[in-house]
């Protein structure tokens, strides 16, 4: 776990001198209602309608798993191109708005990886040359894969939905 | 008085033969081998509405609208085991203006339903429409904000094929029944709605 | 030039400057001499002295277009018929997969990773799988690990075949296509044997496979892996020396080592650039690592180096299968699915007899298994090459979060460094050698 503002001189220190020349994967991960209960424990709903489809019937955890820091984390995961393919995962805490610095200028491949995340989470990138929305349209409101956004779709005929 | 005689000549229904403006020819060389009196019997006479539909039917070219997995089917058709060219759609045309039918095979995501409606447009009448898949019938098990939950929001589909993907022989099935219904003088899907073309 | 895995490089050497803020800020190339774009990596930016000038024209390859890649838009600037500005813009199959696999149980999941990359169907359900079972600490039967192995290098047979075969179709041997469907149908016809369904099956299963492998697999396998070998012979034969075929493909879109490093490239276009990296051989899963398979290097980086290595690869697909057929045989009659009935489903014959079976069944089909807590990164090596699935469980039936690492969507933008200078028949020649699939870049 790092925090933002020592990312790049952590990723620039693994990729140098640790060896861990090669990014896999940029994921963001919203943990907005990682801890409610039985309403959902997915946290948000499944249909337009706001109920969820699949709710659990009941909840029988015995423990509910720890809390998170921050709503957000960014994990970063590394790969050192040796045998055995040693992984690494550096993950970093944001909570909605803050800005995390983008290792575009350490592996050139995060460009894309980060645009997704800014689009689909909204997290924004500091230092990103070209921070625009990659999957959705140009002109799309709201970050779809937040956990307070909608599943959207129909509602299915001669369910309960309607 | 002469009786008057059943018609079977060309002139008894009104038409005029290479007799009347030579009159001295004799029968030709078609007239003698078929019959000359039978000739009226053999010929096919058909109207010119079903001889269109017919030829309409068999020789329909698809469009090249395959987005993501059923259009792996797609191109099986295309290939020799169940090869479509049988069925007169001979080649795959790339450009909409050339193609007859748009076979969407594959989920439609919105940002790509306004692609999808400009190349139906660009498409020339008469022309059909297959939603290939449970994604193109009704976005399949894409229940979301990112899919359009079936292509019939915005063309007029003729055929539905169900499948995930369908096989490629329900897919030829599904022309097969496309050119049934050409045939037989359904008219294209946009003039059954009566919506836009 | 062929070298196996036992050859000398596996990273290239660090050719990179020391990183100073300015790299960081974007101002600066990541290191002297690469070809990678900057300031932004994907986006090939037009030259200053074209900026204002005429004679660049905009085209735009729209997502519906002849080639059958898929909904790719590629607005290109071309100077007559040279390129001199790239940009992707993908988007257009994005289908909210993540999304609504966190909506469905553990097991209602197991139906959507394949469809995002449809080429390689068994891949992407096999890390999702993988990731489950890391998850839950399950261990497959070795049967099932098998059985694994045999389908995913079947399915890495129909991915190469459908890339040749379409590839070939763009570049203009047309006829490839039509060799390359009439295997790919054999090898989705024993799929269909086994599983029921051509494609998107949904056989792999948390613990196993979903059913036992039926008696005329072994046989109807084993005819396949016979007529294989010749059948590569044959597209081989085709178009490897053809003179057009080398025309069109040597030499074009080149791709150092170091570049596709920092790139982010994996699979056939990692070792078409030089660099021995295969996680079957480096990090192996599954039971690859007790099978004996050689991994094609090659050096230039060009196409040609790419459909080479595509074209050994099948080979060498074809031999894993034919081993892994071996041992199979010997394993008939062993179980293909983990016991532990919390998560497996239980024998339908148990059902009638046992009522904590028919618990257990009820409780695994309406409320789904629980996964334990915990997040897990598991990788393969699909046939476009590092596939990876980042799975963030909560402690109940459904995902909270899953990511899946597509290959192709780090090869498409790609295409920015590989296109420089190229002409447009090539840019159609590159994109394929690519090997993208549109549905792994949306998602």
């Amino acid at each position: 776990m790092v925090e933002p503002g020592e990312l790049l001189e952590t990723c620039r220190r693994l990729r140098d001198e640790e060896g861990f020349n090669f990014l896999s994967d940029i994921t963001a991960t919203d943990y907005l209602g990682w801890q409610t209960g039985p309403e959902g424990v997915a946290g948000y709903y499944g249909t337009h309608t706001g109920r969820d489809l699949n709710a659990p019937g009941s909840w029988g955890l015995a423990a509910l798993p720890d809390a998170k820091p921050k709503r957000f984390s960014v994990s970063y995961h590394l790969l050192k191109l040796v045998d055995g393919a040693p992984r690494l995962r550096v993950q970093v805490w944001v909570d909605d708005g803050e800005a995390v610095p983008s290792v575009v200028g350490i592996w050139p491949t995060a460009d894309w990886h980060e645009r997704e995340a800014w689009d689909m989470m909204g997290i924004p990138f500091e230092g990103h040359p070209n921070l625009v929305r990659i999957l959705m349209d140009d002109d799309w409101e709201g970050h779809p894969l937040r956990k307070d956004y909608p599943l959207g779709g129909e509602p299915v005929r001669f369910s309960e939905e309607e | 008085m002469k009786e008057r005689r059943k018609p079977t000549r060309l002139r008894d229904y009104g038409l005029q033969s290479e007799r009347l403006l030579w009159p001295g020819k004799g029968p030709g060389a078609f007239e003698q081998e078929v019959g000359v009196d039978q000739l009226e019997e053999r010929l096919m006479l058909t109207t010119v509405e079903k001889a269109v539909r017919w030829s309409q039917a068999n020789s329909i070219w698809p469009d090249t609208f395959g987005l993501a997995c059923c259009a792996i089917e797609m191109m099986s058709i295309v290939s020799s085991r169940y090869d479509i060219a049988r069925f007169g759609a001979e080649v795959f045309r790339s450009s909409p203006r050339q193609a007859d039918l748009l076979i969407v095979s594959g989920r439609v995501s919105h940002k790509m339903a306004a692609p999808l409606r400009q190349i139906y447009d660009q498409m020339l009448e008469p022309k059909w429409v297959i939603a290939m898949g449970a994604c193109a019938s009704s976005a399949g098990m894409f229940n979301n904000y990112a899919v359009l939950q079936g292509v019939d929001k915005i063309v007029a589909v003729d055929i539905y094929v169900p499948g995930c993907p369908p096989r490629p022989e329900m897919l030829v099935e599904g022309i097969v029944r496309l050119q049934e219904r050409i045939k037989a003088g359904v008219p294209p899907a946009y003039d059954v709605r009566g919506v836009a073309s | 030039m062929l070298r196996t895995s036992r050859g000398p490089r596996i990273a290239p050497e660090r050719t990179w400057a020391v990183i100073d803020p300015s790299i960081l800020r974007g101002e600066q190339p990541i290191y002297a001499g690469t070809k990678i774009p900057h300031p932004i990596p994907s986006i090939l930016g037009l030259p200053d002295e074209l900026r204002d000038s005429e004679d660049v024209m905009q085209v735009n390859f729209g997502p519906n277009h002849p080639s059958t890649h898929g909904v790719l838009r590629l607005v290109v600037d071309l100077l007559g018929e040279e390129i001199v500005g790239l940009r992707a813009v993908i988007g257009y199959l994005h289908t909210g997969f993540e999304k609504n696999m966190e909506a469905k149980t553990w097991w209602k999941a197991i139906t959507y990773p394949a469809r995002i990359d449809y080429l390689s169907f068994q891949a992407n359900e096999l890390v999702f799988v993988l990731a489950i079972e890391k998850l839950l600490g399950l261990e497959p039967p070795p049967k099932a690990t098998w059985m694994r192995t045999l389908l995913c290098e079947l399915n890495r047979l129909h991915s190469h075949l459908v890339w040749l075969g379409t590839s070939a179709l763009e570049i203009g041997a047309i006829s490839m296509f039509w060799y390359c469907f009439r295997e790919r149908d054999q090898i989705l016809d024993l799929s269909e044997l086994v599983t029921g369904a051509r494609m998107h099956t949904r056989y792999f299963q948390a613990g196993g496979l979903a059913d036992d492998i039926p008696r005329g697999f072994y046989d109807e396998c084993r005819k396949f892996t016979d007529w294989m070998p010749k059948a590569v012979d044959d597209y081989e034969g085709l178009i490897d020396r053809n003179a057009i075929w080398l025309e069109r493909t040597r030499g074009i879109g080149v791709l150092s080592a170091e570049d596709a490093v920092a790139l982010g490239q994996s699979g056939p276009i990692l070792r078409a650039s030089g660099v021995d990296w295969d996680l079957r051989k480096r990090d192996p899963y599954l039971a690859y690592g007790e099978v004996d398979f050689d991994v094609p290097v090659y050096t230039h980086g060009d196409v040609y180096d790419r459909y080479r290595v595509h074209m050994e690869e099948m080979r060498q697909s074809t031999r894993i299968v034919a081993q892994c057929l071996d041992r199979l045989e010997d394993m008939q009659g062993e179980p293909w699915i983990a016991d532990d009935r919390k998560v497996v489903l239980p024998p339908r014959e148990e059902l009638h007899t046992s009522m904590e079976s028919l618990i257990h069944h009820f409780k695994i089909v309406t409320e789904g298994y629980r996964v334990p807590e915990g997040e897990v990164y598991v990788v393969i090596e699909s046939p476009r090459g590092e596939n990876g699935c980042y799975v963030v469980s909560d402690g109940g039936p459904r995902p909270w979060r899953v990511k899946f690492r597509a290959p192709s969507f780090v090869a498409t933008p790609a295409a920015a460094t590989l296109c420089r200078g190229a002409l447009v028949a090539d840019l159609i020649a590159i994109v394929g050698s690519l090997d993208t699939v549109m549905g792994e870049v949306d998602r």
